[in-house]
Formats: C-alpha cells, structure tokens, sequence
C-alpha cells in the first residue's frame, strides 16, 4: 500500500519536472490561435512602420494577424543551418533564405540577391537587394555572404555539390563575382539550394538568442526534433508577413498528422499518406493540395541480366505499363503520369507524355514476340524452355505500386515477383548483383547534365542497372561541352529521349506530396519542392 | 552484506559490458550507412556529383573513425564511456548524453504516468474480480482484458486520439510534452498493460486465499475487506515483479505510443536513430536502458525485502521453546 | 437432534449434516457424500475426540461447522445448534458466520505456522481479530495478548509479540493460533489436528496447555484427530468417524476397552504393532563392513548458529539406524549433509572409505537414495507411477526400454501397487500410495544405503504401519542398509537395529533398538501383515 502511495507521489514529480522544461510555451488550443487584431497588433505594425516605410503594402495583409501552426514528419535537429538538413526547415518555415530561389515554374528568381549576369561561360557577378539585413541588423553585403557561403562549403557536406565548382569573390560590397571551374554551370540555381542559405558567419548557430539570419520570421524558441516556435522579424527587407507567429511542430507518425489535419488544430500539415485521401473528402474546413514532385517514380532494371539486356524485352515493358491506372492504384489518383524520366521536371514539362504516348499491350506483346519470348498456354511467355521471370524489389510506400505492376506485366506474360523491404535490401542486393528490378524516385530537378550523368553516365551513381550507349554517351559528352542555353535543352532532350527508347529504366509518375491546408489558411502556393515551400508573406489566416 | 552488494554490482557491470559488445556488434553487422545517409540518399537529395560524394563519404567515414576494426571502435567508445562520455550523435553532432537527458524526462513522465494507470486498473479489476471470481463482474472484467490486451496499441491509441482530439476536440495534438498532453498516452498504455495486471492480481489473490492463514482468518471472523488485504500483501511480491517488468517496457519500448502521440521521449529518438544509422546515439540509447533496467532489477529486489520480513529479518529465531 | 434428552447439558448440537463434492461441476463425476448424516453432539466443557483416518470426512465437519467448506463442497443438509440457541440450517442461504465465526465458535488448525499469516507479525494479529470484533483498542490489544500469551506458557510474551510467524517454531506457532483464538472468547473450539505436525516434545506441550485451559475456562473443545494416542491423551468422550458415518460414539474408557465396531477393533490393532518390536527379518548387519562411516560433522549456518556439532556416525551394510530427534535438532541437516546436498563445514562422510562429496554424482545416486516425508511433493504429477520409477533407471541407462519397464512393474508389485494403479498419477493416488512409488523410486536402482527422512510421519496411523512393514520386508529381501530420520520414538525404537538420540546438533544418547538378538535370530518367519489400502 506504501508502495501504491510512492509510486503515485513520483509520477507527480516526474510529470512535473518533465513539464517544467516546456511550462512557458504556449499551451494553446485552437482558441489561442487567432489573436484578435487588437491593440498589440497596433503596436506591432506601427513599429514596422517606424522600421521601413516600403512596407505599406503589407500593411493590408497584416490586418489578420494570429499563429500559423505547421505540422510536419520531421523537424530541424539543430539550428546551425550547415547541419545536414537543417537549412531546408529554416528555409520552408520563413527563417532562412538563399541568394536565389526556385519559383513554382521551375525558374530560377533572385532571393537575397538582386540580379545575376553571366559575363563569360565561366563567370557571373550577382548583384545583391541593397537594404537586406540579418535578424541582428547587420548587413547582408559581399562579405557577410562569401563568409557565408565558405562556411557551408567548409561543414556541410551536402552543401559540396553546389559550391565545390564555385569560386567567390568580392567585386564591391553589393557585388560578387563567381568563378565557376566548369563552363556552363548555372550558378544562381546552384544557389538557390537550401543548403545555401546566407546566414552571419560571425555568430554561433547553436542557440535561438545567438543564431543570426535573414528571413522574414526569426527564431523564438526550439526543442531538437519537438518544436520551433517563430515571431515576425520587424526589420525584414521585404514585404512584412500578414501572420504573427508560427509553430513548427514535429509528429512522426502519418496517421496522427493527419488526425492533427482533421482536428482542425493545425493549418498545414506535411506529408499526408495518399491512403489517407478518403478521409478528407467530406472535409469543407481542410483540403489536400496533392502537387506532383520534381521526381519520378522509375523502374530500375539490371542490364546484366539476360532477359532484361535485350532493349525489345525492356520496350516491351515499358509499352505494357498503364500508367493512369498505375496512378490511380498506387497514388491515388494524387499524380499525373509521366513516361520518360525528365518529364516530372516541370521545366521539362514536354517530355511529359514522350516515346510511350499511350498503354499498348499490343505492342509490348509484339516486341516480346519478336524477341523470342513466346506466350505459353499458362500465360508466361517462354524462351528455350525458360519463363520470362523478374524479381521487383520495393520499400517505403510503394509496395502497392509493385504489386500493380506485378498485375499488369502479368498480363503481357511477364513473371513477376514482388519483395517488399527496407531499403538496405535493396542497397545489399544492388551491391551483390543479385537483383531484377527496383523502384526508387531520383530528384529531376537541377543542373541537367549533373542530373543525366548521374543516371545514365556508365559511371552514374544512379545508373544501377550497368547502362552503357555509345550514342548516350556520345550526347553527354556534346552537352558537356555545349556553349549556349538552346543547344544544352535540346541535347537534354535529345538525351531524354534516347534513354526513354533505350529502356534502362521504366519512368511512371512522379511520387504526390499531399499536404493538408485548412481552409481558414488563404494565400497558400502548391511548389513542386514544397518540402523548402511554404511560409511567404501573403499568407493570412481567417478566423475560424 | 557488503560483499553481497559488491558481487552483485559487479554481476551487474559484467551484464552491463555483454549488452553493449553484443549491441555494438549487431548494429554494425545490420546494413545501412549512417555516412551515406547523413550525406542524404543521392536520389533524395537534389543535384549529385558521384564521384565527390563518394569521397566526402570516405572523408567522414575517416573522421568518424568508421574505417577502424571494430574491436578498436569498441575499446574507442569504452575509454570515452570511462570519462562519463557517450560521445556525439552522427547526425546532429550534439552529445549523446544531452539529447538524452533532454528526453528521458518525458519519457520518465509517461511511464510513471501509465504506470499508476495500470496499477489503478490492476489492482481495483483484479481485486474486483477475484473476490467476485466466476461471477459476471468476474466474466466482464475477463472479456474487457482479452478484448484490450488482443488489442494492437496503435489502434487502441488512434482510436483514442480520433474519439478525444477530432471527435470531441479535448485533446490538442502538438509535439509539447505538457500535462495537458500526458494523459491520453498515458491513459492508452495503461489499458493495454492493465490486463496482465488484472490477471497477476486475480490469480496471486485466488491462490492466497486457497491459503491456510486466510481460512484461518475467515475462522476468526475477519470479514472480506480484511482478507482480501491479507492476500494481497501475501501477493505483493508478484504484482510488483509485474509493476516492475511493466515499467522496464514502459521505459524502454513506448516507441509506437510515443510515435503516435508525438511525445517526445526517448523512443521515439531511438527510433529515429536507428533509422539513421546513428551509432553513438544507439549504443548510448541501450547502455543508459540496460543500466536502468539492472537498476530497476535492484530495486525490485530491495522492494522484496521491504515487503517480505522473511528477508529483511533473515536468521532471527526465538530458538528457546519456553515450556 | 438426536440427544433430546440433557441438551442443557450440551454446547452444541449437529443434526443430520450431509457434505458431498463436486456434485456441481460439468464433466467431473459427482463423488459420492462425504458426510451422509452426521449427527453428535458436545457436552458443555467437554473434549471430545473426533477420531479418523484422512478421508474419513473428519475435516469437513470442522469446516462445514465454520462456514469455511471449499467452493466445490456442497452442504445438502444440516443443524446446528449452540447451546439454547435456536438452530441454524447449515443448508441455507446465508447462516450468521458473522455472528459464530471466531466468537462462538474457535478454531485451530493442523499447520499453525500456515495459519498465521506470513506478513504481520503476530501483535498486528491479536489487534486485528480484537478489533474487528471490538472487543478490544490498540493498546487493550496488546495488553490482552500478552496476558494469554503468558498463560499459554510464554514467558516473554512480548518477544513473541513482535515476531513473524517464521521466527516461531511449529509448537509456538500453535500455542499463539490457541491463543487467537482464545482472545475472542469463544464457547467452542474446534482443534482440527492441531498436534499433528508437531514433534512429539511439542505435541505433547500443546495437548498438556489444551486440556488445562479448556479446564480453567470451561471451554468446550472438538478434538479432531488421527492419532490414537493424542486421543486418548486428551478427551472425555470419542467419536469414531468412518467414510463419512460416525460408527462409534463413547466415553474414551469404554471405547478403548471395548470397541463396538471392528473398524475401532483395527485401529487400535494397528496402534499395537507398531508398538510392538519387529521381528528381525532379514541377515544380521555386517559389523566388520561399514558402509557410510561419518566423522565429526560440522555445520552451522550464518544467522541459525551451530547445526550441527560434531557428529559421529556409522551405518554397517544391512543395518538400520534410527536417528530420533526433535524437529530443529538438526536431523534432516544432517540427512542433506551425507547425500552432499550441503556443504559441511567440518567432517567428512565416507561412504566405503571415500568421501561421498568427492563421488560422481551419478555413482552417488545409484549408491545412496533419500525419501522424503511429503511423497507427493516430490514426485512429478504429470507422470505414472510406472514412469516414475522407470525414471531412475533411464537415467541411468540401466537395460533396454522393455527390460526397464519390466523391473518397474515388478518393483511397484513389490511394494503393493498393482494393476491399473501403476498407470495413475500422484494426484489420482493416496499420500500412502504415492509413498510406496518414492520407495519403488529410490530402491529401483538397488542402492546400498535408503535415508528415510520422516518418511512415515505425515501417513495416517494405519498406513504408517503398512510402509513400516513394507521397509522391513523390503530390506530384508534386499539387504539394503538404511538410515531412518523420524521424530516418532515407537517407529524409530521398531525398525531400527540401533537408534540415535539428537538434540541440538549432537548425539546425547545411543541405544539397539528392540531386542536385537532377538530379532535376529526370529529370521524370515513372519511379515507378510502388509496389507495395501
């Protein structure tokens, strides 16, 4: 009985020092997150006003006031944007920004920087937005943003591939030059990356009263992988965002998020599982913005293998895949098709529908014909006496997308099996040799002949399946060497099609990121990057 | 005594160093790379240039000491872990230590939280049902714990926040580890340990009042309460053997609660960094649990000899048969 | 009721009480009535004798007449009555246990030191069953305790007072449940075997403090027993229970002298051989070939002090030795010490000159085999009686499959167990039964020393005197030699060739046991009186 006594006497105490920690967040409800445009909203835009005059078209939009609450898969461990992702939260939740930026359309537009020439192919001078200061309000000049960018080039390795070609310079304190090893290289896309975002290289990252950035909310406060909570910069260079405060908060698992979306406590939550779609149908306070992603969904093909280092068996494939019902089976209809790879690219957009412009079974049938492979009575086309058989490795979400591939090759008489595992395995098997087919979703947004090499180059990292054309390769090495913005798009193109009719890899569609916005939220912009996309100025709440 | 405690902490530190070569040797057997992964899936993470990702990988892998035979890694982390160091998480290059410590708290909360829950549960069905034991409280209890302990805790658990958070709107979904967060995780760990609780209690209590001394005491005219009190301190040894386990998963496995419920305790972070492949976050995860469950272990025993006089009065005799 | 007549006289009164179990449960065969119409009564300030074997019901009238029947017992019909009072149908829904329970009616159980609870020590005790019938405060409590607590022959009654039930021997523990129950004034006591499990220093103390309290208070006492002798001891009048019907119902003088019924006829019968010496059966122990030779023999535990100081000890092949003591003397030390379950500290036992704790295991077990007093605790449930005993001999890898089952089923015949019983588990059996299959057990690997530690002390006296007559005929078939454990004088002085006296971790006395040169000479002439139950 004394025990009972002194078990309950620690949980108070327990529960109390746990909660001791987090006692001065706020302990909201959906009531707290509209605050009323009173007479502290007064004062918040008269101090604006007081800061930059140029802010009064703001001034309309800020009329709504309140607390965005965000709710994502994960959230930054650190605040130091040169560890690893860490820069891509600041970013997408309006702490941090970069020199440039990648607009909905796939253009590269100044961010921080004002304007960019290229003076010759390996030369550009970037002008930056005069007026621009940190939270702290020191200067975004020449010097803030080379020491800037040194230092994610000096701790971030994920930072390298976009700075490691790139030499900086300080022409005067509003210009920089870069000097790029490569001819051709599009640096202000390099620099539109999350991880390079401009922070003051003078301050430590390591707290929320020392880290120094640019964006248009700062910092408040922060728990590692729980929660960010953010307050409108008053000195922002830009235009004044209409909301106050922002809370970034984290919920791993997909179902609770999208518990959180319906409870209507949260405005914008993250990565919706396309499974979860029904759910919100008869949702009017809560919609699903599903926006394609720069990726596609591709198959993997191991050329070494017999039956799949025949091009006729890999058309065939390619040819016998119905995408739309793919799409409707595997994303719930949240895609659209795409059937070559460049194609989810939205600057690509063209090759969307390429070389396999339609379902053809018939085809597919006929090719497989051709190449020896004849259909038994059990359905599975054989080869001297072998079945036409492929192992299809998956992980993560797309086991349903493998098994409706499963379905649909079976119908051309292909033998497909389906093994649905972590990732490792896949990894493992690729290491060894010993695999088929795998599915996995390649980035098709960036620097193309970065983006084609490392697919389709025989040495590629994501060339898994031993890829090797002369013709291909005799295209990259053209693109390589290519001297203006005309000729480098139709040769990726060019290339695009050529890999397309190869058939090393089978595109489907891009993977949809889904995510729920209240309604009560206005001013929301679907991005094809959405991860580093979401907090901008002209966002207002309404009240609910 | 003295020496008793000193081989049993020995015994303890001897477990303790088995755990972790065992945990250390496994996890670098599983595949997966934390490097390549800290460096981002190159399909996953925007523009690639093969070749020097390969060689900032080996740079890192150098730097973090990966390429050494893993008896030197071992002999490496054991000479920090002398100096009270767990070492740096990989992946966020913070003490493992601290990210601890931020989260063992919360964690601590839920366990203890759930804990009296099942306790609460346990101890009043159990009661409940053994005195009422073949009746239909008796029935109804027993239908509630199949139905609850077949139960998967995620389901319990969405079920729970669909009904409280949508449903009714009581309860806020965030990532916040307040009071006002605490109950429902709790209130679902509790049901779903509570079960084996009730049938600890129901079974201890019918077996000691099969007991001479409670037919002794029944002949003595002590009424029920009083029985069903003498047997359950005659069971209590067993209920918080039970207690005690429960707890340890409570500490140690609440992942999938704490998943669910965005509560930010350690399983959750240790989900995270086996995910990760972050080896000094796991190694130092499973040291400071294997540590608190030896602990727990202790204690218990020492609960043992609080509870039983048998043990805490061992060897007193009234030898003299005074005729 | 059935003695209309001077019911003034009597405190309470049973009529027609009918026990059966079971009768209720599916699939399980209603066993017949335990009890089938009981009816007795007790005179005011009497003891009276209720005097059977296990299974003869006696039990259930001690529960059915304190409401404390297990659940699967179903009373189909009974009074009782206390006194003038009027009588309460034991059948009915709902009797006034409350109101009889503890202050009418006392009881005391055979194991005292079970019936205490472990936990509370035994001040926390007498306050409780005090308070819960207010009869008395916190400190009345004590005071009160302590007062009966001297009477009962403690003279430090407030030791006692602050001890655990563990920390008191058998004998104190029962003077304490004597004394609980005592404290709450009850008009009746029922004992329900209460000396029992006692040795026979401390039987005898408790049955001396029971009939001078019942005296000084005028208690009126039922005195549940199997034991002749304690009967006889302590009642006015006896009552003879058989399968649930009483067969006999008397002053103690006249029934002892005169019994009415053949089955009080074979009791006392059975008490008489087991008294009388037997007759040497088999060959004259060797006295040129020791076999366990034990050489002063230390042992003392960290807390229990010295167990034992020094003991000297020679078994000779073919020859029984009875070691007699009281419990806590330090015998079934001894015991685990010779089999090497223990350590000694000082000393050496030597089996044919080498030292028992340096012997392979295996070779330890073929030689020397131990019997303990519960039989049915240490044997496998789950397993036949044929399995039982083929174990042993698997175990050891002695013959083929068929061959072992062959020696195991002569070896049950041997000791009684026949036909269909050989294939029933220790649960379908009685404990005389499941003793007779640890003798087949321990003697199935033919070894050359049996230790019997109390292996007759918990059976029925009837039973006591077939397993004794079954050791003798089997040893003097076998020739084993054995060392007989008991705390019972007439069974250790009847066996043995020569017996030992212990008390306090020593030897204070040897003796032959009955008239050994005669025994020896009377050879093979007698001993086929087994007779199984």
């Amino acid at each position: 009985m004394r025990k009972g006594f002194m078990l309950l006497l620690l949980v108070v105490i327990f529960t109390l020092s746990a909660c001791a920690s987090s006692d001065n967040e706020p302990n909201g409800n959906a009531g707290n997150a509209q605050y009323s445009a009173g007479s502290d909203n007064q004062e918040a835009e008269a101090d604006a006003g007081a800061a930059n005059d140029a802010e009064a078209q703001g001034e309309d939009a800020a009329s709504g006031g309140g607390e965005l609450i965000v709710v994502d898969q994960n959230i930054a461990a650190s605040l130091d944007p040169v560890q690893p992702l860490t820069s891509s939260y600041l970013r997408k939740i309006g702490a941090a920004e970069a020199l440039f930026k990648v607009n909905a359309a796939g253009e590269t537009v100044p961010e921080l920087a004002e304007e960019a020439t290229q003076v010759d192919p390996t030369t550009w001078e970037i002008r930056l937005r005069p007026g621009a200061t940190f939270w702290s309000g020191a200067a975004v000049d020449a010097d803030a943003v080379i020491a800037s960018l040194e230092r994610s080039r000096a701790n971030d390795a994920q930072a390298q591939p976009f700075l490691a070609e790139l030499t900086l310079e300080k022409v005067d304190a509003a210009t920089l030059r870069v000097t790029t090893s490569r001819a051709q290289l599009p640096v202000p896309l390099n620099l539109s990356y999350y991880q390079t975002v401009i922070h003051n290289a003078g301050q430590a990252h390591d707290s929320v009263e020392t880290m120094d950035l640019t964006g248009m909310y700062r910092v408040t406060a922060f728990t590692p992988k729980q929660s960010m909570e953010l307050a409108r910069n008053e000195h922002y260079w830009g235009a004044a965002p209409a909301i106050e405060r922002i809370v970034y908060e984290e919920v791993a698992d997909e179902q609770t998020r999208v518990l959180s979306a319906l409870s209507g406590r949260s405005h914008v939550v993250y990565q919706i599982p396309v499974t979860s779609m029904p759910q919100f149908e008869s949702r009017e306070d809560v919609e699903i913005s599903a926006e394609p992603a720069a990726n596609t969904q591709t198959v993997y093909l191991n050329l070494s293998r017999p039956q799949l280092a025949d091009v006729q068996v890999r058309q065939a494939l390619a040819w016998g895949v119905d995408r739309e019902e793919l799409v409707i089976a595997a994303a719930e209809g949240q895609s659209t098709p795409v059937t070559t790879w460049l194609g989810s690219n939205p600057a690509f957009a063209e090759a969307k529908n390429a070389v396999y412009s339609a379902y053809d079974p018939d085809q597919a049938g006929a090719l497989l014909d051709d190449a020896g492979w004849m259909l038994g009575e059990d359905g599975i086309r054989y080869k001297d006496g072998e079945p036409l058989q492929l192992r299809l490795m998956t992980w993560g979400q797309d086991q349903a997308l493998g098994e409706a591939l499963q379905s649909q090759w079976g119908r051309i008489g292909v033998q497909v099996e389906v093994q649905h595992g972590d990732y490792s395995l896949i990894q493992t098997a690729r290491e060894s040799g010993d695999w088929d087919a795998s599915i996995e979703a390649w980035s098709t947004f960036g620097e193309e002949l970065t983006l084609l090499q490392g697919q389709y180059a025989p040495e590629g990292s994501g060339n898994y399946g031993g890829y090797n054309d002369e013709e291909t390769n005799a295209l990259l090495a053209q693109l390589a060497e290519a001297a203006d913005q005309q000729s480098r798009r139709e040769l990726t193109l060019q290339i695009n099609t050529r890999v397309a009719e190869q058939a090393p890899v089978i595109s489907l569609y891009p993977r949809p990121q889904l995510t729920a916005v209240s309604t009560a939220l206005q001013g929301f912009e679907p991005h094809f990057r959405q991860f580093e996309h979401i907090v901008h100025a002209g966002l207002t709440l309404a009240a609910r | 005594m003295l020496k008793t405690t000193l081989l049993r902490l020995l015994e303890a530190l001897a477990t303790l160093l088995c755990a972790t070569l065992l945990l250390f040797l496994l996890i670098r057997i599983a595949p997966g790379d934390p490097v390549q992964i800290l460096l981002g899936r190159p399909g996953e993470a925007g523009v690639t240039d093969t070749a020097m990702q390969e060689r900032q990988a080996a740079e890192l892998r150098e730097r973090l000491g990966l390429e050494d035979p893993v008896a030197v890694q071992y002999g490496r982390w054991m000479e920090r872990l002398l100096r009270l160091d767990l070492g740096e998480s990989i992946h966020t290059g913070r003490s493992v230590g601290a990210e601890l410590a931020e989260r063992l708290p919360a964690t601590a909360a839920l366990a203890l939280a759930a804990l009296a829950i099942q306790l609460a549960l346990g101890l009043g069905l159990g009661i409940a049902s053994a005195l009422r034991a073949g009746g239909m409280s008796d029935q109804l209890i027993r239908i509630v714990c199949v139905v609850l302990a077949s139960t998967p805790a995620f389901v319990l658990g969405l079920g729970l926040l669909l009904v409280f958070a949508v449903r009714l709107g009581m309860y806020e979904i965030s990532s916040a580890a307040t009071l006002a967060r605490l109950w429902l995780p709790a209130a679902t760990l509790g049901l779903i340990g509570a079960p084996q609780l009730i049938r600890v209690v129901r079974a201890n209590l019918l077996s000691e009042f099969g007991q001479v001394y409670i037919v002794a005491a029944r002949a003595r005219g002590l009424g029920r309460g009083r029985l069903a009190l003498h047997a359950l301190r005659n069971s209590l040894a067993s209920i918080v053997t039970v207690a005690a386990l429960s707890l340890a998963a409570l500490i140690s496995g609440a992942v999938v609660i704490e998943s669910l419920f965005a509560w930010p305790g350690v399983g959750k972070y240790a989900l995270d960094s086996i995910m990760l492949k972050d080896y000094p976050v796991i190694q130092g995860y499973a040291l400071v649990m294997i540590a608190l469950m030896i602990g727990l272990h202790l204690a218990v025993e020492l609960v043992y000899a609080l509870l039983d006089p048998r043990i805490r009065r061992q060897g007193r005799r009234i030898r003299h048969d005074a005729v | 009721m059935t003695q209309g007549a001077g019911s003034e006289a009597m405190m309470l009164q049973v009529g027609g009480l009918r026990v059966s179990y079971g009768g209720r449960r599916a699939g399980r065969d209603p066993q017949g009535p335990i009890l089938s119409g009981v009816s007795f009564a007790l005179g005011r300030g009497e003891v009276t004798a209720l005097l059977g074997e296990s299974g003869s019901g006696k039990s259930t009238i001690a529960r059915a007449l304190t409401g404390l029947l297990p659940p699967s017992a179903r009373i189909e019909g009974g009074l009782l009555r206390l006194g003038e009072e009027e009588a309460v149908d034991l059948a009915g829904d709902a009797p006034p246990w409350d109101r009889l329970r503890g202050r009418r009616i006392g009881m005391l159980f055979q194991d005292a030191q079970l019936a205490l609870n472990p936990l509370m020590t035994i001040r926390a005790q007498f306050e409780e069953s005090l308070r819960a019938h207010r009869l008395a405060g916190r400190k009345e409590a004590a005071a009160e305790a302590s007062r009966l607590l001297r009477m009962l022959g403690f003279s430090e009654p407030g030791q006692v007072l602050h001890s655990y039930p563990f920390e008191l021997s058998g004998g104190m523990c029962q003077r304490v449940c004597l004394a609980l129950a005592l404290c709450l004034r009850p008009d009746v006591l029922i004992a329900d075997e209460p000396t029992s499990a006692l040795d026979a220093d401390s039987q005898r103390h408790v049955l001396e403090l029971l009939r001078r309290l019942q005296g000084e208070l005028g208690l009126t006492v039922l005195f549940i027993t199997h034991d002749l002798a304690a009967a006889q001891a302590i009642s006015d009048r006896v009552i003879v229970l058989r399968e649930g019907r009483i067969v006999e119902d008397g002053a103690v003088r006249t029934v002892m002298a005169r019994p009415s019924h053949a089955y009080t006829r074979a009791l006392l019968a059975a008490r008489a051989s087991l008294e009388a010496p037997a007759p040497r059966q088999g060959a004259a122990p060797d006295p040129a070939a020791p076999l366990l030779e034990v050489r002063q023999l230390r042992k003392s535990y960290a807390r229990g002090g010295e167990v034992l100081r020094g003991i000297d000890l020679t078994v000779h092949r073919g020859e029984i030795v009875g070691i007699l003591g009281r419990s806590g003397c330090g015998k079934s030390t001894l015991a685990r010490c010779i089999v090497a379950l223990e350590a000694p500290d000082g000393g050496q036992a030597l089996l044919e000159g080498r030292a028992l704790a340096s012997l392979p295991r295996r070779e330890l077990s073929r030689r020397v085999q131990l019997i303990f007093q519960n039989a049915r605790a240490s044997l496998n449930p789950g397993r036949t009686a044929l399995q039982l005993v083929t174990g042993p001999l698997r175990d050891h890898r002695m013959g083929g499959r068929r061959e072992r089952a062959a020696v195991a089923r002569a070896l049950l015949d041997d000791v009684g167990l026949t036909g269909e019983l050989q294939v029933r588990r220790p649960p379908q059996l009685s404990t005389g039964q499941c003793q007779r299959i640890a003798i087949a057990r321990a003697l199935a690997l033919q070894p050359e020393l049996l230790i019997c530690d109390e292996a007759v002390s918990a059976l029925d006296m009837r039973v006591q005197a077939q397993i004794v007559e079954l050791l003798l005929r089997l040893q003097a078939e076998r020739g084993f030699a054995m060392l007989m454990i008991s705390h019972d004088e007439r069974i250790a002085r009847r066996l043995c060739d020569t017996v030992a006296v212990m008390e306090r971790g020593r030897f204070v006395e040897r003796a032959s046991g009955g008239p050994s040169p005669e025994r020896h000479a009377a050879g093979a002439a007698a001993g086929s009186s087994a007779a199984h139950l």
